[in-house]
């Protein structure tokens, strides 16, 4: 112990010289670079012939890697504390953002999804489901001791989620809004609420998800066109038919890489949402394994990451964007494999996309910052954070607020 | 300390956490389940049902695209550019996929300047390929792909979309443009040379359109929106070296021999000429000229009669220049020597109730003389001692009667009557050539065995093939077809012919400084309609005025023949052709290094590998020649931006500079730039882009 304490005395900057995870950030920086081979090699045919350069979507992603690497670069050195005073900020930002996009946003194909900035698109869901995640985790650290309650701890944090996830619906964008919910109620539940109310959260959902998809006809369409893609596959069924038949084109080697066929005109949105199927098509189950592999790496670091973080909120923040990622991953995977529905997201940190390339870069800078600050003298440390905020220690399993 | 620690950290978690670690491994197991049947799920798909899955994409790989293989280059003996193709696109349609015919017809037509029923037509047809219309404009192409993106009006382009194409370009515009003959729409021969190469050589490499199993891609519009071939089975068409096709023409002596036959035409207000340079050696035509000159890319302007090769697909009436072999044939009989003397008759002879004149009246004349003065009724009495059998032997020899073989199609035969006995009046008019028809490529091969001791050679028009590999596929041989007379014969022949060219003879014009040449002049009377009576009689002012002639007569290297069909004022070969003749004899010592005379023979170096070079670019407007070349040899880059393809590509053609077209459509840029002195031959790249597409890749 008092060599602990010596250690600590000694080195009062610790937190800052702390190299940050070179594992993570090595996978990170990996997948990146794979991305940007998968975009060119995804987009090239369709940019020759819609945008008149094949390079068209490559220069693009080469400049949000640029600018991703650069945010995760300053993310990964501001202090994770000040991130929890800008919650009120982020949130109220997010709402505002999403509220407003039904009157300002710019459209394309059938949803209005993002701002017109002129040099870039900007989308506001990317920036909303990490807003999400901080506000999540400042809830578990900073009211715990009111999760308990329904109406102060449990129903505030789902209202956020439900003005989001509207909003989202309205766009209409159906996978971000599963996506909110989702995040919303597993982090009230890793925060300790009552299971009472999940349960009763679950009820009231599968019902009403259920009447959305019967009485919207895109997305009954894609859903009849999930169940059963082939008898679909002139319409609602097409992508995935098509994209499965890129996945099994590839087979276990993969026809190599650019030689794909399926992406001219068949995998439509080839280098965004459905760049999975080029990836199976031309690299194969090999190159599939090794992206979930990397992936892989990235969340088991990131959970270690989690885990040794100083306390409730870094433990939270850790978790939270590990699971908003692997979500993320999750879906587009099985969106590809024809497992779920077609939604419209795209893949962390390899699909083509600004907000998304760059948010998730932030993410990652979050995690790398939180890699700098392990708590390896976990007791000293973390009690003396505890109690300067004067926070009294509950035993939340029990229950006993109410 | 370590037991310390063990008990310390359930202890630290119970205080610390606001967060459930033991729920989040709970979550995380979910993930992990997820994750897990994904794998499950990508074991089935890439391996176990791969063949049930990916039928989609096998059925997307079975397209068909069809590529037009690009038809040979057409070069003249040194390399110079006659006829090239360029880059275009053809519209192409799957008639199945068309709906309503009638309203895509209605809106392409006035794009396509083509008939609208014509259009109903081709979209009605059969089968699931069809070409619409080749080597589309810019402007339409554009058009068409507006159209294919116009939500009103891209449901009724539906099925219809581009490949690409070729269009034929001849850099050197008028040059050899009717014996090049030119292709139709689809890049096929049509007529003159480019018909009879499709003829003589396989079409496949000629520039069929080769079909290729494709990918189709599932883009609904757009110029994309065909089918993608693998690179690895489309580059090899579409980079593949074209066929090289180098003909015997040499395109600097061609330049000028068509002017001068060009000037002799207006000059004597004639309806058309033709002159051939024949090489007496090989057998290979140095020039082909026809007049009036074509613009061979605007060839439709032109009047139908100027657009052909009359030269070797039409025949007519030669006059004295068959003497020639009236005489030889005597002389080969041995039925008379030079100067045997004939009895002339004072120059009026009747057969019959025709009546044979001479313009010269002479009492009697020697065999010479009787050539000299082209004497008819001589000539008459020369045949009728050496019998008509004899004559008759030699013109079936001469291939009189027989197309001579030159890749030239349509060429006429000739009516010869060599087969069944003559009258006497057809005998006599035979003998000085009247009643006996010929083309002008006959004459001057038949002709041309005087001078190659009396043996005939097949004539040549294209002289090597070569393969996309630049392998050779074909090569001219020197093949002799017939021996027309003994080398003895040909020798005295070329004796007499030589006195023709004489002062006071009938082809005194026909005479150049510096060398001495020979021939024989001819006044072929055309037989016309008779404005009044309705009756085909022989005109007396219509003729066609030849020459034909060796350079130089003791070791003849060319033959010579130039023909002009109905002069005006000026009459008679002597006074008409003979002059032209001396000018293209003049200029092949210069072009072909004849000079000095005495030489010839020994070292002729256009035989050799390093010819002498001519650019031809007389005609080209002096305002468009803006700055002179400094050095002979070297060419000032002309600017050819803003120009469509065709045209830059003739325009740098016939600055003598090989064209590198990179993309389609119009000029944007060119390396070297404009007003570049660069030698000659020297590659000029050229970027080119559709209008709209150029400003985008410019920007």
């Amino acid at each position: 112990m008092t060599t602990r304490h010596a250690k600590i005395v000694t080195r009062p900057k610790a937190l800052n010289v702390r190299p940050v995870d070179p594992v993570l950030l090595g996978s990170a920086l990996l997948l990146m670079a794979i991305g940007l081979v998968m975009v060119y090699s995804a987009s090239v045919h369709a940019a020759t012939v819609k945008q008149g350069s094949g390079s068209f979507y490559l220069t693009r992603s080469l400049v949000y890697v640029v600018l991703g690497l650069a945010t995760m670069w300053v993310t990964s050195r501001i202090p994770y504390q000040k991130i929890q005073a800008a919650v009120p900020l982020l949130i109220l930002l997010s709402v505002l953002l999403m509220v407003l996009i039904p009157f300002f946003g710019f459209t394309a194909g059938r949803s209005r999804r993002w701002f017109n900035l002129g040099f870039v698109m900007f989308q506001p869901s990317e920036f909303a489901k990490l807003a999400l995640v901080i506000y999540m985790a400042h809830i578990a650290h900073a009211k715990r001791q009111t999760l308990a309650s329904l109406t102060r701890g449990y129903l505030p944090p789902l209202m956020v989620a439900g003005v989001l996830m509207v909003t989202a619906l309205m766009q209409p964008d159906f996978g971000s809004a599963v996506i909110f919910g989702v995040l919303v109620v597993t982090m009230l539940f890793v925060a300790g609420t009552r299971l009472a109310y999940v349960a009763l959260t679950f009820l009231i959902a599968v019902p009403t998800i259920l009447h959305m998809i019967l009485h919207n006809t895109m997305r009954w369409k894609r859903f009849t066109a999930f169940l059963d893609p082939s008898a679909h596959q002139h319409d609602a069924g097409f992508q995935t038919v098509n994209s499965l038949a890129a996945i099994a084109n590839g087979g276990i080697d993969g026809i190599g890489l650019g030689a794909g066929q399926q992406k001219v005109g068949y995998i439509p949105e080839a280098q965004t949402d459905f760049i999975v199927s080029v990836i199976g098509e031309e690299l194969g189950l090999i190159g599939i394994a090794i992206i979930l592999i990397l992936y892989a790496i990235v969340f088991i670091r990131g959970l270690k990451i989690a885990r040794n973080a100083p306390d409730s909120f870094g433990q939270a923040l850790g978790f939270g964007i590990v699971l908003l990622l692997a979500i993320q991953v999750f879906i587009n995977f099985g969106v590809a494999y024809g497992m779920l529905p077609t939604k419209g997201l795209t893949l962390p940190l390899i699909s083509y996309g600004g907000t998304s390339m760059i948010m998730t870069s932030i993410a990652i800078g979050i995690l790398l910052h939180l890699s700098r600050a392990q708590d390896d003298h976990r007791g000293k440390f973390s009690r003396s954070a505890v109690e300067n905020r004067g926070a009294v220690p509950l035993d939340l399993a029990g229950g006993t607020a109410s | 300390m370590r037991r310390n620690r063990q008990r310390k950290t359930p202890k630290k978690k119970a205080v610390l956490d606001g967060f459930r670690w033991n729920r989040a491994y709970g979550v995380l197991f979910l993930i992990g389940v997820g994750f897990s049947l994904l794998g499950l799920r990508a074991l089935q798909v890439h391996i176990f049902e791969r063949a049930q899955f990916k039928k989609p994409a096998d059925r997307n790989a079975r397209g068909a695209m069809v590529f037009a293989t690009r038809r040979a280059d057409v070069t003249d003996r040194h390399g110079e550019m006659l006829a090239t193709s360029i880059k275009s696109w053809a519209l192409v349609a799957n008639p199945q996929k068309v709906t309503d015919p009638r309203s895509t017809a209605h809106l392409l037509a006035p794009i396509l300047s083509i008939d609208e029923n014509k259009l109903v037509r081709i979209l009605r047809k059969k089968g699931t390929f069809t070409f619409v219309d080749h080597q589309v404009s810019d402007q339409a192409y554009l058009a068409v792909t507006d159209l294919k993106q116009d939500k009103r009006t891209k449901d009724l382009m539906k099925g219809l979309w581009f490949d690409p194409d070729y269009k034929r370009v001849y850099p050197k515009r008028h040059l050899a443009a009717q014996i090049l003959g030119w292709t139709s729409t689809d890049d096929r021969g049509y007529t003159g040379l480019e018909l009879g190469l499709d003829r003589q050589f396989d079409k496949q490499i000629m520039g069929e359109k080769t079909r290729v199993t494709a990918l189709r891609t599932g883009l609904k519009r757009g110029p994309g929106a065909s089918s993608i071939a693998l690179l690895s089975t489309v580059l090899p068409i579409l980079q593949s070296e074209p066929l090289q096709v180098e003909t015997t023409i040499d395109a600097g002596l061609q330049e000028k021999v068509e002017q001068i036959l060009d000037n002799t035409v207006s000059t004597n207000f004639a309806r058309r000429g033709a002159a051939i340079v024949y090489d007496v050696r090989t057998g290979e035509i140095l020039s082909f000229a026809h007049a009036p000159r074509i613009d061979n890319n605007h060839r439709l302007q032109a009047p139908k009669p100027h657009r052909l090769p009359w030269g070797a697909i039409d025949v007519f009436e030669p006059g004295s220049v068959l003497k020639v072999f009236t005489i030889a044939a005597a002389l080969e009989s041995e039925a008379v020597t030079p100067e045997t003397m004939i009895d002339t008759h004072g120059g009026h002879l009747r057969i019959a109730d025709a009546q044979i004149s001479d313009l010269k009246k002479m009492k009697q004349a020697s065999v010479r003389d009787v050539l000299r003065y082209s004497s008819n009724v001589g000539t008459v009495e020369i045949a009728r001692s050496t019998g008509q059998e004899r004559l008759q032997e030699i013109l079936v020899k001469a291939g009189f009667g027989q197309p001579t073989g030159l890749p030239i199609p349509y060429e006429a035969p000739g009516l010869a009557q060599l087969s069944r006995r003559w009258d006497p009046v057809t005998f006599a008019n035979i003998a000085f050539g009247q009643g006996i028809a010929v083309s002008a490529i006959q004459l001057v091969r038949a002709f041309a065995a005087f001078g190659n001791d009396g043996d005939m050679l097949v004539p040549h028009l294209v002289r090597t093939v070569r393969d996309r590999k630049g392998q050779v596929v074909y090569e001219a041989r020197r093949t002799i077809a017939e021996r027309l007379v003994s080398p003895e014969t040909a020798h005295t022949m070329l004796d007499l012919l030589g006195t023709v060219v004489s002062s006071g003879a009938t082809g005194r014009r026909a005479a150049i400084q510096d060398c001495h040449v020979g021939g024989k002049t001819g006044t072929g009377q055309q037989i016309v309609k008779d404005p009044e009576t309705g009756k085909k009689q022989y005109s007396s002012e219509a003729e066609f005025a030849s020459f034909v002639g060796f350079v130089p007569i003791e070791k003849p290297e060319i033959a010579i023949y130039v023909v002009i069909d109905r002069p005006i004022g000026e009459q008679g070969g002597g006074a008409v052709a003979a002059p032209a003749f001396a000018k293209i004899a003049d200029t092949c010592l210069d072009l072909l290094g004849l000079r000095p005379c005495e030489t010839a023979g020994t070292s002729v170096p256009y035989r050799t590998n390093v010819p002498p070079k001519i650019v031809v670019r007389s005609n080209t407007p002096v305002a468009e020649q803006t700055t002179a070349p400094p050095i002979p040899g070297t060419i000032v880059v002309p600017d050819v931006r803003g120009q469509s393809l065709p045209k830059a590509a003739e325009l740098l053609g016939y600055e003598g500079l090989h064209v590198r077209i990179i993309g389609t459509g119009v000029v944007h840029e060119q390396r070297p730039g404009a007003g570049t002195v660069v030698s000659e031959g020297t590659p000029i790249q050229v970027f080119a882009a559709l209008q709209a597409e150029g400003i985008r890749a410019l920007e």
